[in-house]
């Protein structure tokens, strides 16, 4: 049995003890004597209280107990669970794990989690929820998951966790405490300053299970090349551009006005081309028009968010390799390899105002300039230290079920409307039984009443 | 539903009423012959005197002898003798059936062992009917009892006092019927007793006895009480009206004081008002012997102390 609100129950619980209580408890009614000369008794209100071992009128105390408990059950959220399982595990798995980590070693992961730590009911990947109806069969699930092409995209470790939490009231239901496995590399996607307060959220420990990464991570590639900007004088984005250390080893051109074949030989040579035209649109991608939905607030990429109005122009193709997302995910500059070398399409207007000269703006023009190939990699990403290691992985204890109820519970438990019907019908037993009650044993105060009418009708009997 | 009291044992009690007799205060009305002075002067039965013959004198009531000897006329003047209809008035009503079966126990060891109202009026009102009828007196009964009243009409024949006493056993207290409007219609210039408790109509039955008497009816209002009215048991309980459940009371020890103040006025002022309407009052406790009792309402005790 669970119970929403155990507070009501115990509240339920001091009534009926004070309803028994009223039933032992009671002013008395005398026993009657049939006087012919009543009428010369004079009109006095006289009460009794008695103590008896045994409650009086034990049906009426039944059905009164009855409603108590109807109406306390309802309001308390009784419900009745055939089979509960000590705990539940949830499985998440983080951004930079799920980009950057060993594939092989990823599935590993899953497996050895889902066997040891079973049942398992769901895997977060990034992001995204993936709820586990049989957890019996996780295992191919997780075989599913790893056939899945994943697109990349940017991701925290705080949402994943955050993702985490969100789920954990469904997740938790039917087990008393929940457990979190989290599967990262040993370098997190991005670190913010609210990891430590949405890992704050989670009231248990977090079990870590880190994966060797996959590729090599590339801090600071990007800025051992030089960059090029062939446009006007006046161009904004050449002024961003122009922000960049020149350090070059390689070059990386960036064309505003139009693509040449020599552009495109480069590329070929192993050049990075950044095309990102003043006018018209990239080929391949397709135009939209100026429209509200066109104008964008904020720009992602390189791990940063740039928060500006921008303009997308067009909409690249579903399977481009995206480097710069719009805020609901879609590519908004892409990369196509050439060669030794590659070819970036942009598809942002050219913003007005000095928006592409924030630090923002340049971390994620970076993006544009780094080598090909390399696109995935995290300029920014960090490694946990130990302290964040073990603020992340908390205490000993594991989640429990109630403590992850974030807001209140659904307190109309099927039970609610049937024990609530239930009362109102006792209601009105009760209320049959007590008038019965009165007919037979009257009320005191009743009839001192009817005696004030009957002096008044024998005013003899009034000394 | 009431059930009919034990029949009267009717031989200890007829015994120790044997030869009583219930005289009038005053001359009755002309009648059949009976045992009661009339007031109307006759010709025959007892001698009382000898009055000069007048005009218009029956001349058969001349005393010829004491013509012969006088040479006056002079009627022979004789007192007539009269019956005198007794009608028996019982109130039926459910305060009689005091106490009731179930409360004489919580009443006391005086309920238990002392007669029932209704069993007091009972044997009150067959004693009465046994002096009346041994007078030679007809006697009527007439119960107010619901829905009807119950009535015997006066007779002298013999088994009478028997049929009242079967007829009284046939009864069983209940409801409220008064005794008013019955006093109202009983024949004028006759006896009438009234045994009641006098808890109903008190104010309508005082009207009707005042007309009954300025009509030429004695009436003797016969007050039964009950000791246990007078003395209440100890403790809390709740006193119920037997004729209205609508009326309760609660009663502890510290209102018996009270009570008693109250129900004295209430029976002092009752006499008081039965002698002001011309009625005679007697307060009859249910302890109390029943010969005695009618040997008290008759004023045969009255005249054997005299």
């Amino acid at each position: 049995m669970n119970v929403a609100f155990p507070w009501v129950l115990w509240g339920t619980v001091v009534a009926v003890a004070g309803v028994i209580a009223a039933h032992l408890l009671s002013v008395t009614q005398p026993h009657a004597l049939r006087l012919p000369t009543v009428r010369f008794i004079p009109v006095r209100t006289i009460r009794a209280v008695s103590r008896a071992s045994a409650p009086r009128d034990v049906m009426l105390l039944l059905v009164r107990v009855t409603i108590l408990t109807c109406i306390g059950g309802a309001l308390a959220g009784i419900t009745w669970s055939a089979a509960r399982v000590p705990v539940h595990t949830v499985i998440a798995v983080e951004s930079g794990a799920l980009l950057f980590g060993d594939a092989t070693a990823l599935r590993d992961a899953l497996q050895r989690a889902i066997s040891e730590y079973a049942p398992v009911r769901a895997i977060i990947l990034g992001d995204t929820l993936v709820t586990i109806a049989d957890p019996s069969r996780a295992s191919l699930t997780v075989d599913s998951l790893m056939r899945t092409p994943r697109v990349p995209a940017p991701g925290t470790l705080a949402a994943t966790l955050l993702r985490a939490r969100r789920a954990a009231p469904l997740l938790a239901e039917g087990a008393d405490s929940m457990r979190l496995l989290l599967i990262s590399t040993e370098r997190v996607d991005v670190t913010t300053a609210a990891l430590d307060a949405i890992r704050a959220t989670w009231p248990g420990s977090i079990v870590r299970l880190p994966i060797p990464l996959q590729v090599a991570m590339a801090d600071s590639v990007s800025s051992r090349f030089s960059v090029t900007v062939r446009a006007t004088r006046d161009d904004i984005v050449a002024a961003a551009f122009a922000q960049k250390p020149e350090l070059a080893v390689r070059q990386v051109l960036v064309i505003r006005d139009s693509m040449t074949r020599a552009d495109s030989a480069a590329a070929a040579a192993g050049a990075v081309i950044v095309v990102w035209l003043r006018r018209g649109v990239p080929p391949g991608w397709s135009t939209i028009v100026d429209t509200a939905d066109s104008r964008e607030r904020a720009l992602i990429g390189g791990g940063r968010v740039v928060v500006a109005p921008f303009m997308r122009i067009a909409r690249a193709a579903e399977n481009a390799t995206a480097l710069v997302w719009w805020p609901d995910g879609s590519a908004a500059a892409t990369e196509e390899p050439l060669e030794r070398g590659c070819i970036r399409w942009v598809g942002i207007g050219t913003p007005a105002g000095d928006a592409l000269l924030s630090v923002d703006a340049r971390a994620v023009l970076s993006t544009l300039t780094t080598e090909c190939g390399a696109t995935f990699k995290l300029a920014t990403s960090a490694a946990l230290d130990s302290a964040q290691l073990r603020r992340l992985a908390g205490g000993d204890a594991l989640a429990v079920a109630a403590a992850l109820r974030v807001s209140q519970p659904n307190s109309r438990s099927p039970f609610t409307r049937w024990l609530l019907l239930a009362a109102l019908l006792l209601l009105v037993v009760e209320s049959v039984l007590r008038a019965r009650h009165v007919r037979e044993r009257g009320v005191l105060s009743a009839r001192s009443r009817r005696d004030t009418d009957d002096v008044a009708a024998y005013p003899e009997a009034v000394a | 539903m009431p059930t009919a009291a034990a029949p009267l044992a009717l031989g200890p009690l007829l015994d120790a009423l044997r030869g009583v007799k219930w005289p009038t205060r005053e001359r009755v009305r002309a009648g059949m012959p009976g045992t009661h002075r009339a007031a109307q002067r006759g010709t025959t039965g007892e001698f009382t005197e000898f009055r000069s013959y007048r005009q218009g004198d029956d001349p058969r009531r001349i005393d010829w002898r004491l013509l012969a000897r006088s040479d006056r006329a002079y009627v022979r003047i004789t007192d007539e003798r009269a019956w005198w209809p007794t009608w028996l008035l019982v109130d039926a009503s459910a305060s009689m059936a005091f106490p009731a079966e179930g409360d004489a126990a919580a009443f006391g060891r005086g309920a238990i062992s002392a007669a029932d109202k209704w069993s007091m009026a009972r044997a009150l009102t067959v004693g009465l009917a046994a002096v009346a009828h041994a007078t030679g007196d007809p006697v009527g009964l007439w119960a107010a009892t619901r829905p009807d009243a119950r009535r015997l009409a006066p007779r002298t024949r013999r088994g009478t006092v028997h049929a009242i006493a079967k007829a009284l056993d046939a009864i069983a207290p209940d409801g409220a019927a008064p005794l008013a409007p019955l006093l109202a219609r009983v024949p004028q210039g006759v006896r009438v007793v009234l045994l009641t408790d006098a808890l109903g109509d008190s104010d309508a039955l005082l009207a009707a006895i005042a007309r009954a008497g300025a009509a030429g009816s004695d009436v003797t209002l016969v007050h039964v009480v009950h000791r246990s009215e007078l003395e209440l048991p100890n403790g809390f309980w709740r006193a119920v009206d037997p004729e209205s459940d609508a009326v309760q009371r609660p009663v502890n020890d510290a209102l018996f004081a009270e009570y008693r103040a109250n129900f004295d006025d209430w029976r002092a002022e009752l006499a008081r008002r039965c002698l002001t309407a011309g009625a005679r009052y007697h307060e009859v406790v249910c302890d109390e012997p029943v010969a005695g009792a009618v040997r008290r309402i008759t004023g045969a005790a009255m005249r054997a102390g005299a």
